[in-house]
């Protein structure tokens, strides 16, 4: 305090100098701050705030202008059956992808790290997906699955297995689209885990293993206690890249047959740019968000108090 | 009997030979130092010792088994490394009970065992807390508690003390040289500071480039080195070597002369040495002397001096070569000034060619 | 245009729905464990199955719009039949691959003798003429009544906004885009009809079509070829017919009530617009 007054000398040493000096004290860090508040405000809050204004109107029609609706957006996403059968796949797509993703990026991460030959050239398929853009790894995986012909088909054929007709067929169509993100997504975590593996002192693992510690237990009691940070920054992307990475679908699917491989946001996507239905797509948006956001304080929440720190 | 006993331990990394014809006994119940600068292999042969290294000949007996392919929870030793090695996300009591719990023992009994080894260190207070929440020295007792509740016959110590300061660093080693009455088991310490090695040893093993130069009392090293390695290693101040040339050879005795023609009749003993032979002195700084003019061997001009009140330590430059002196803590002399200095020549040492002791 | 695979002992190409069958019938092909090795027959679906579907319901003597995009008949008796009839070939039947059938894999399928006959876009004539490893033919659509075809393409739109030289050079432009010269040139390249009927009265096109005869067949064909579908809101109307056929080809839902439903859904957007 003693210092403040002495930096501000025409400041009354009496009444009001208390409050000039808090003045003072707040104004740079407000400054300072100024530039994120306004590109936030900007790019963020204000859009937001604007999207789910608009969420109450109508979609505007040739000359029909746009009129508050109120509620009726949302009603309307209530009753519509597709909106509930794309969130129920999207709600299978996420539980399914995010655990299958992190462990099996885990599980690669693990021999990454380990003393194998051939490390390098695991490392780099491992991590090939990454690299490719996710509308071509569906090209690619289009490829695969085609009935008769297709990777997986000649190679079922070599065992006698029957044909597959994976993305036309309403019972496989979104465990084909599950695959094709679990394969794309996993070497993307593997880069997460391997840092976080490789961030463990050796000396932890030799010590519980002089103590008698098992492969097992070293990574049960020792490793993955130490990654919890690391996991639980996956499984928020991962759990809002299921919602929101959906490239995949435009090369395979287009959300088909019959909306059985759809994802919301493919949905909406569907509603705002090929239907112009736009007032029912940010309706959309917003429960987008909302859901999203529920779900990652969620997870941090949930998360935090069995994540250890360091 | 000795309670590790290796013979003939080699080690290869790629086609780096770094532990090479080992042979090393240490006594039940003893404090054994292993000491050498970094990269002779000490840590290695710990590693070994521990079985968290493979080893590619030779055997390594514990207890007169020999435990080569054993797994390390079977060869009875607990470590403590230097970086401590504390688990981050367990609280102490965790750190310290985890062998216990490994082992499938009974809440009671890991309880039991924490705290006796928390007594033992007096870190009873500690017990709730995160490593992170400590310091140094409480995180070293934390890694020496983890060892003492395995209850090992061998406890291994890899350079446990140099992540402390000096002061601590002191007091550590009393509290580990106490530790050691009070546990009646062999120890087994790494560290590449001599100081640590005299001050707690009960027995040191010098190593040089993966082999044993040296083995033996603390003393027994200090006074009778095998070769000049040793003589440096061991002492601090190091010793002084100068280079000489035998001049006269006699039963008993050899007359040296030095770069200046200084001659100086050394006590040897039977070893074999001839006249013309090209070899090294070495005398320690305390058996140096300054001493009147008349009686004075040759004369040094002093470059630095250090005092530390109980002594102090002359750089001299000399013709024969320079030298460092191990003055009385009162003396005037100044920098600049010519000393005239005196060799104990009973407490020389001479070394041949091949740096080996005469 | 259904193609046919050259293992077959038929030499006349189906002119009905009964012959094409029956056909079908003869050139699938299973091995000893029962699995089909090569289908009868492929009309891909995937994304936009009501083009194709359409020229069956014109060979069904069926409407599917009203041509002034205010009303649609998709759950008239001739739809419903006509898609009973498609859905027959890969449940009952079982000369057809069953689920939603790629487009860009159909002619593949085709050379590669997984099915006998595909339907596919004339586009794809070239296509066919450069890479299928055995002889092949091409036939107008059997209809289940009569001949009957969909038919597709884009359009040029001029702006009403346009005027003087704006407008003219647009004119000029698609005249010029038109013409036969460009047209033959895309005919060689694709099999595609061109747009223009004087593009066939020309020395060129006739040279080309003495030397290949294939793209005259749907030219032909055009005069039993209906418009494709096309309403107000198209984009949401056409979806929802879409989505009923393939609901209705991944057995999800049975032909009549998902026609019915999709009728009475496109139903909904379009009685604002009469």
């Amino acid at each position: 305090m003693k210092q403040t007054v002495s930096l501000a000398p025409f400041a009354s040493p009496f009444a009001g100098h208390v409050e000039m000096s808090k003045f003072r004290k707040f104004l740079p860090p407000f400054l300072l701050l100024s530039p994120s508040i306004v590109l936030l405000l900007t790019f963020v809050h204000i859009p937001a705030i604007h999207t789910i204004y608009l969420s109450f109107f109508s979609t505007p029609k040739g000359r029909r202008p746009s009129k508050f609706k109120g509620l009726e957006n949302y009603q309307d996403m209530i009753a519509d059956p597709v909106f509930w059968k794309v969130l129920g796949n999207n709600v299978i797509y996420a539980i399914t992808t995010i655990p299958a993703s992190i462990i099996i990026a885990l599980i690669m991460a693990q021999l990454v790290n380990s003393a194998l030959p051939g490390r390098p050239f695991l490392r780099f398929s491992f991590f090939l997906p990454v690299v490719l853009p996710l509308i071509a790894v569906g090209n690619i995986w289009l490829f695969f699955y085609l009935p008769g012909f297709g990777l997986i088909d000649q190679i079922g054929s070599l065992f006698g297995l029957p044909n597959t007709n994976i993305l036309g067929s309403s019972e496989t169509v979104l465990w084909g689209i599950v695959g094709v993100s679990i394969w794309k997504e996993s070497g993307f975590y593997m880069i997460f885990f391997l840092a976080a593996l490789q961030g463990i002192p050796r000396d932890l693992k030799e010590a519980a293993y002089i103590e008698g510690a098992s492969n097992w237990q070293i990574f049960r009691r020792i490793t993955l206690p130490l990654i919890t940070p690391t996991i639980l920054f996956i499984s928020v992307i991962a759990t809002i890249n299921a919602f929101i990475r959906i490239e995949h679908l435009f090369s395979m699917t287009q959300g088909g047959p019959n909306y059985n491989s759809a994802l919301l946001l493919y949905y909406l996507y569907e509603n705002a740019f090929v239907f112009w239905d736009t007032a029912y797509a940010i309706a959309q948006s917003v429960f987008l968000i909302v859901l999203l956001s529920i779900i990652g304080i969620g997870q941090i929440f949930l998360m935090d108090r069995r994540v250890h720190y360091q | 009997m000795s309670a590790i006993s290796i013979k003939k331990l080699n080690k290869f990394y790629d086609s780096n030979h770094v532990i090479r014809d080992a042979s090393i006994e240490i006594e039940s119940n003893s404090f054994t130092v292993l000491v050498g600068p970094s990269g002779c292999g000490k840590s290695t042969i710990l590693r070994m010792i521990a079985g968290l290294e493979d080893v590619d000949s030779g055997t390594i007996s514990i207890d007169g088994n020999v435990v080569n392919s054993l797994h390390p929870k079977e060869r009875g030793i607990a470590m403590v490394f230097q970086s401590y090695a504390l688990y981050p996300h367990m609280t102490v009591f965790d750190n310290i009970g985890f062998g216990l719990r490994l082992e499938g023992q009974r809440k009671h009994e890991i309880e039991a065992g924490v705290s006796e080894a928390a007594r033992i260190l007096k870190i009873e207070d500690l017990l709730d807390r995160k490593p992170r929440q400590l310091s140094g020295g409480q995180r070293q007792r934390v890694a020496i508690g983890r060892a003492i509740t395995r209850k090992p016959k061998v406890f291994l110590f890899d350079e446990p003390l140099s992540n402390l300061d000096a002061a601590l660093r002191v007091q550590m080693r009393v509290e580990l040289a106490k530790l050691h009455d009070q546990l009646d088991a062999t120890m087994l310490y790494v560290t590449h500071d001599q100081t640590e090695a005299m001050t707690m040893a009960d027995k040191i093993i010098v190593l040089d480039k993966g082999e044993v130069s040296q083995a033996g009392a603390p003393l027994e090293l200090y006074n009778s080195p095998k070769n000049s390695f040793v003589a440096s290693f061991i002492g601090s101040p190091t010793m002084n070597f100068l280079k000489a040339r035998a001049v006269a050879v006699t039963k008993g005795s050899v007359t040296i002369k030095l770069l200046d023609d200084l001659e100086l009749k050394i006590a040897n003993g039977d070893t074999a040495v001839s006249v013309d032979d090209e070899l090294t002195l070495g005398v320690r700084p305390e058996n140096l002397s300054l001493v009147q003019a008349p009686k004075a061997h040759c004369t040094g001009k002093v470059s630095v001096v250090e005092q530390l009140g109980s002594q102090t330590f002359l750089y001299l430059e000399t013709a024969d070569g320079p030298l460092i002196l191990e003055a009385d803590g009162s003396t005037k002399i100044k920098v600049g000034d010519l000393a005239p200095i005196s060799f104990d020549v009973k407490r020389c040492h001479l070394f041949n060619k091949h740096h080996q002791k005469i | 245009m259904p193609s046919e695979r050259p293992d077959w002992t038929l030499r006349a190409p189906p002119k009905t729905w009964d012959e094409q069958l029956e056909i079908a019938k003869k050139l699938t092909v299973k091995d000893a464990s029962g699995t089909v090795t090569q289908y009868g027959i492929r009309i891909p679906s995937a994304g936009f199955p009501s083009w194709l579907f359409s020229g069956i319901v014109y060979g069904n003597g069926g409407k599917i719009t009203n041509g002034l995009g205010t009303a649609t008949f998709i759950d008239s008796p001739e739809v419903i039949d006509a898609l009973e009839k498609l859905v027959a070939l890969s449940t009952t039947e079982g000369v057809m691959r069953p689920g939603i059938l790629e487009w860009g894999a159909t002619p593949q399928a085709f050379f590669e003798g997984q099915t006998a006959m595909m339907w596919t876009t004339t586009g794809n004539l070239t296509n066919v003429s450069k890479n299928a490893p055995f002889d092949w033919g091409v036939a107008m659509l059997p209809g289940l009544k009569q001949n009957g075809a969909p038919t597709g393409g884009g359009n040029f739109f001029l702006s009403k906004d346009l005027s003087g030289d704006e407008l003219s050079a647009t004119i000029d432009f698609v005249k010029w885009i038109s013409a036969p010269a460009q047209s033959i040139a895309w005919t060689k390249a694709t099999g595609y009809v061109s747009p223009r009927a004087e593009t066939y009265e020309t020395a060129a096109m006739k040279a080309f079509l003495a030397e290949f005869p294939y793209p005259i067949i749907a030219k032909n064909q055009l005069q039993y070829a209906g418009p494709e579908f096309s309403t107000y809101e198209n984009p949401k109307t056409v979806g929802i017919f879409n989505r009923a056929i393939e609901a209705v080809m991944l057995g999800e839902k049975q032909p009549a009530p998902a026609m019915k439903e999709a009728q009475a859904a496109i139903e909904e957007i379009l009685k604002d617009y009469r």
